[in-house]
């Protein structure tokens, strides 16, 4: 059967899907679209969570069954946790707008959470003089610090190691 | 084999599960804002993982997550009695031990699962300790650190060793059917990965100038069977706060 729509056409409609907690950022360019496989109206979506636990899972699934839906197509969105997300999944994209949304990043390839809060800069002023206030915020993506330099609170977006 | 799989799954579902539920209780109660925090994040990813375990069983066939989690009979249940055991009187060095000695078991666990033969298991298994990794920081960081401390905090830690570690052995009490589930290559022994526990916990608890002296068998004994449904006292009542909004309406839709 021909199919009506192409697999890159639907990753493209799913950039209008993100994590209602980090809006700016579509689940394209987070890195949590797996395989999508088209067969007539049919759509598969894998869909690899950044952490486990994240309430907001539930939630993008519906948003995606929702867009394909609208879009007249049968979804199936299967949710991936027995593969893990890696924060190198991320896409160029997906970086600069984590940066623009104000998060510190991580330095890519790091596996020991204290070597990685060890090198943290200020996402508004860019001292490297920073302190960790505590390892677990607000999600389960993200760490508060506290600038020295500037004196403002910022959150270093922390992926699983 | 399917009961036997089911079992095992169980088992680490519902460590999973009632942890969790007992951790986000210090929500609003945390001696400082940050260890609020801490245990609020912590007891949300326990919680999603005792989800991702119990998705396995559904992607198998066998009944949903939210089946398992609230419409149970208590002697179904495969939790250990450690992860069942109330806040008492919330004490925050007690809070810290449970924390402590159960993330040590769960590192364990997880690192031998991801040589798992059953390749979903591990393959979550790959996944959960990359997060898990961020809870085993917090716990061993405030042992050592509070053992290190003041005479007061110390002794606290200490006492609270000596109360939990029989609960915390018992994690690795003998699983039902655990011939078959090590014949498989699902896991391996409950001793061996009692025996790397105890070597992981050791040099942390020196650091922090606590001494573990092994349960009695007579401390023991009373806890046995849970890996066979034998549910704590504790069980019940922690139950029915879990359920109590299904209970309100068995038929609501999420």
């Amino acid at each position: 059967m021909v199919s009506p729509v192409s697999s890159d056409l639907i990753r493209q409609w799913l950039r209008g899907v993100s994590d209602p907690e980090i809006p700016s950022v579509s689940v394209i360019d987070m890195g949590m679209i797996g395989e999508v496989r088209v067969s007539g109206k049919r759509v598969e979506v894998e869909l690899v969570p950044t952490f486990a636990g994240c309430p907001a899972i539930s939630l993008l699934k519906t948003q995606i069954e929702t867009l394909l839906k609208e879009k007249g197509l049968e979804p199936h969105v299967e949710v991936l946790l027995t593969r893990p997300w890696r924060i190198e999944d991320v896409t160029s994209a997906g970086w600069e707008a984590l940066r623009r949304a104000g998060f510190a990043l991580p330095k890519k390839f790091v596996s020991d959470p204290l070597e990685m809060f060890a090198h943290v800069t200020c996402p508004r002023c860019g001292s490297e003089s920073v302190s960790l206030s505590s390892p677990f915020g607000p999600t389960a993506c993200r760490a508060i610090f506290r600038c020295h330099n500037c004196g403002e609170a910022f959150e270093l977006f922390k992926p699983p190691l | 084999m399917i009961e036997v799989l089911e079992s095992l799954v169980l088992s680490l579902a519902d460590d999973e599960l009632l942890i969790g539920h007992r951790h986000a209780e210090w929500i609003g109660l945390g001696p400082i804002l940050e260890e609020d925090i801490a245990f609020a994040s912590i007891a949300q990813d326990e919680t999603g993982h005792a989800q991702a375990y119990y998705q396995l069983l559904t992607d198998i066939g066998l009944r949903t997550p939210d089946e398992y989690a609230f419409r149970r009979e208590p002697s179904a249940f495969r939790s250990a009695h450690l992860v069942e055991l109330p806040n008492f009187e919330y004490d925050y060095g007690l809070a810290l031990m449970r924390h402590f000695l159960y993330d040590a078991a769960e590192q364990v666990r997880l690192e031998a699962l991801r040589q798992s033969c059953y390749e979903p298991l591990a393959g979550l298994a790959c996944r959960l300790l990359r997060e898990e990794k961020y809870h085993w920081m917090h716990a061993q960081l405030w042992i050592k650190r509070l053992g290190c401390s003041t005479e007061e905090a110390h002794s606290r830690l200490q006492s609270a060793l000596n109360q939990l570690l029989p609960y915390a052995w018992m994690l690795f009490e003998e699983l039902p059917n655990e011939e078959e589930i090590v014949a498989a290559g699902w896991m391996p022994p409950s001793t061996e990965l009692h025996r790397q526990w105890i070597a992981r916990i050791t040099p942390i608890l020196e650091e922090a100038h606590l001494s573990l002296s092994p349960p009695r068998p007579d401390q023991l004994l009373p806890l046995q069977g849970a890996r066979r449904g034998a549910r704590s006292p504790y069980f019940e009542e922690l139950y029915a706060e879990m359920t109590e909004v299904v209970a309100s309406d068995p038929e609501a839709e999420w």
